[in-house]
């Protein structure tokens, strides 16, 4: 596996686990506990895509 | 016909705060367990989940590495130590992978030469820091219970 992939799988990997821990406490039942950890993970990982882009558009002007 | 004398069911009592911290430290996710029933599914997913992580983070060369304390020597770096004390919440996974970065055992100790230190470094740092959240958690879970108790009385 390439380092780069790893990297990327990690992301998504670590953000899964962080939003698991952290919003597993949040609500009642399950399920409510559940859609906080799903639409945490989600937004997580929007705001990493959104970094990428902002560091590929960067990295257009680079050199 | 012999008829059973009715037990009165033990009243509930909220755990001690020291053992829930000292425990649940030492074993990620087992400050749910000592809850009862009502944190035994949180407790399972933290225990799993820290592991996991913790795991996944020896398995690509990463690990915990004692730091060098004294400012005026050279390895100094403010950054390390605390790296170290989060990564220090992961408990008995911790310690085992200090043990053995001081031990040499090749087979769970870190090796910062190896170019997936870093990562997997990452990986125990993640499970250290949930680990700190894991007890907060259930140290509220414990003070809502005795509250709960408290108002029933």
């Amino acid at each position: 596996m390439t380092f780069g992939i790893l990297h990327l799988l990690s992301l998504v990997y670590l953000t899964g686990v962080v939003s698991l821990i952290l919003g597993m406490d949040e609500g009642e039942t399950p399920a409510q506990a559940g859609r906080h950890v799903l639409g945490c993970w989600t937004r997580i990982l929007l705001c990493f895509v959104g970094l990428g882009v902002v560091v590929y558009v960067f990295s257009l002007f680079a050199g | 016909m012999t008829t059973k004398n009715a037990q009165p069911s033990p009243r509930p009592r909220p755990v001690s705060p020291f053992l829930l911290v000292a425990l649940g430290w030492l074993i990620p996710g087992s400050g749910f367990l000592l809850l009862g029933r009502k944190g035994r599914a949180r407790g399972l997913i933290a225990l799993l989940a820290i592991h996991l992580t913790f795991i996944v983070g020896v398995s690509l060369k990463g690990g915990v590495v004692w730091p060098v304390w004294a400012v005026r020597e050279a390895g100094f770096n403010l950054i390390n130590i605390l790296t170290f004390l989060v990564e220090m919440g992961a408990g008995w996974l911790a310690a085992l992978s200090l043990a053995a970065h001081a031990g040499a055992w090749a087979h769970f100790a870190p090796a910062p030469a190896n170019a997936y230190f870093e990562l997997g470094s990452l990986y125990c740092l993640t499970a250290g820091a949930l680990n700190y959240f894991v007890i907060r958690q259930s140290q509220e879970r414990n003070e809502k219970k005795a509250f709960e108790i408290l108002a029933k009385q």
